[in-house]
């Protein structure tokens, strides 16, 4: 399996969200592997993954979490991208970044929904109180995706040195 | 240039306590380290159980840094036991993965996958996320984990070992690979 870098970004200031460039439909699946933080004042920061800049009510997510002594799952019927992976907020040290790789397989067909798996952790420096999360979600849409958004649940904003790296992977 | 790259990879001939990588080039963007391993305990006083793997970063060439530097935070799903979940900060390793007991399916070895996170970035602490999975007679397990290595320094140095200064077992194998972003 060949893999291509179709981008990658290191963030120089804030910004409400990223959004990859267009993206070509000559790959087999896509990987996006993020090194990121908000400055929402909080330890953990819920994030939302969009394709093709669709913020309508056309994603479904199921969730299984560790945090503190115990398990969750839940599920989100209904949001405005798969949710919710989690990175870090503005609560922990201004060094300690959360995690998250997204896993896209067959983005360019166009007969089929689109179903992504997103592993994330938001790290904290305090017992117990990290978080590792896993997410599937299913965009309700046919189309090729194009793009690739990242965007806060909370509406902040995404901090500098956040890294975002787009690869492409073919089988052939 | 490939963008996956296979830095090194070593295989056990015999039992060991530990396995480092060393002088890990600081070039590529993320690493990542796939894992099919076992324990070899003499006497395996726990038959039926799962070990836990142990990682320590290490920087400038130096030895991996022993102190309580660590955070960690790990959920599994075992049979039909509730998931579980366990934190804790401030630890001298993380330990983000289970593997196989040496009483359990001799010629099975777990698969465990550990990626680390722009660990060259000097404005970040290390963080690396794991995959893992054991199967044991009563005591399945499939677990993810993260780690955090509360320095902002670039890793050269990666160390797996296990609880209690166990072993590993003969035949397994650690890759390293430097995921590029140009």
């Amino acid at each position: 399996m060949a893999w291509t870098v179709i981008e990658h970004e290191e963030l120089t200031g804030a910004v409400a969200s990223w959004t990859s460039g267009t993206i070509p439909a000559s790959y087999d699946h896509l990987c996006l592997m993020v090194s990121g933080r908000t400055d929402q004042a909080a330890v953990y920061s819920a994030q939302e993954v969009r394709f093709n800049g669709d913020s309508g009510a056309n994603y479904r997510s199921e969730n299984f979490y560790g945090w503190q002594a115990s398990s969750f799952s839940t599920d989100h019927t209904v949001t405005s991208g798969i949710a919710y992976p989690m990175l870090t907020g503005s609560t922990p040290t201004a060094e300690t970044f959360g995690a998250m790789t997204v896993w896209v397989p067959h983005y360019a067909n166009t007969v089929n929904h689109k179903a992504a798996l997103v592993q994330s952790t938001a790290p904290y420096e305090s017992t117990g109180s990290g978080q590792v999360r896993f997410t599937g979600g299913r965009w309700e849409d046919t189309s090729a995706i194009t793009t690739i958004t990242v965007i806060p649940l909370s509406g902040d904003d995404l901090v500098q040195y956040s890294t975002f790296t787009l690869y492409g992977l073919t089988g052939a | 240039m490939a963008v996956m790259e296979a830095i090194a990879t070593t295989y056990l001939e015999t039992v060991v306590s530990s396995v480092e990588f060393t002088s890990i080039p600081a070039t590529y963007e993320h690493l990542q380290v796939r894992i099919s391993g076992r324990s070899h305990r003499a006497p395996d006083v726990w038959p039926g159980g799962m070990e836990i793997i142990y990682v320590q970063f290490g920087t400038g060439g130096g030895a991996v840094d022993t102190g309580a530097n660590y955070d960690r935070h790990y959920a599994r799903g075992s049979g039909s036991y509730t998931p579980g979940s366990y934190g804790y900060a401030a630890a001298t390793y993380i330990s983000p993965a289970r593997i196989m007991f040496p009483s359990n399916y001799a010629t099975l070895y777990s698969p465990a996958v550990c990626d680390i996170y722009d660990y060259a970035n000097t404005n970040k602490n290390t963080v690396c996320q794991f995959t893992s999975y054991t199967a044991n007679p009563g005591s399945t397990e499939v677990g993810f984990g993260m780690g955090m290595w509360d320095a902002t320094t670039t890793i050269d140095r990666i160390k797996f070992s296990m609880q209690s200064l166990h072993d590993w077992e003969r035949g397994t194998t650690f890759s390293l690979y430097g995921l590029n972003s140009a």
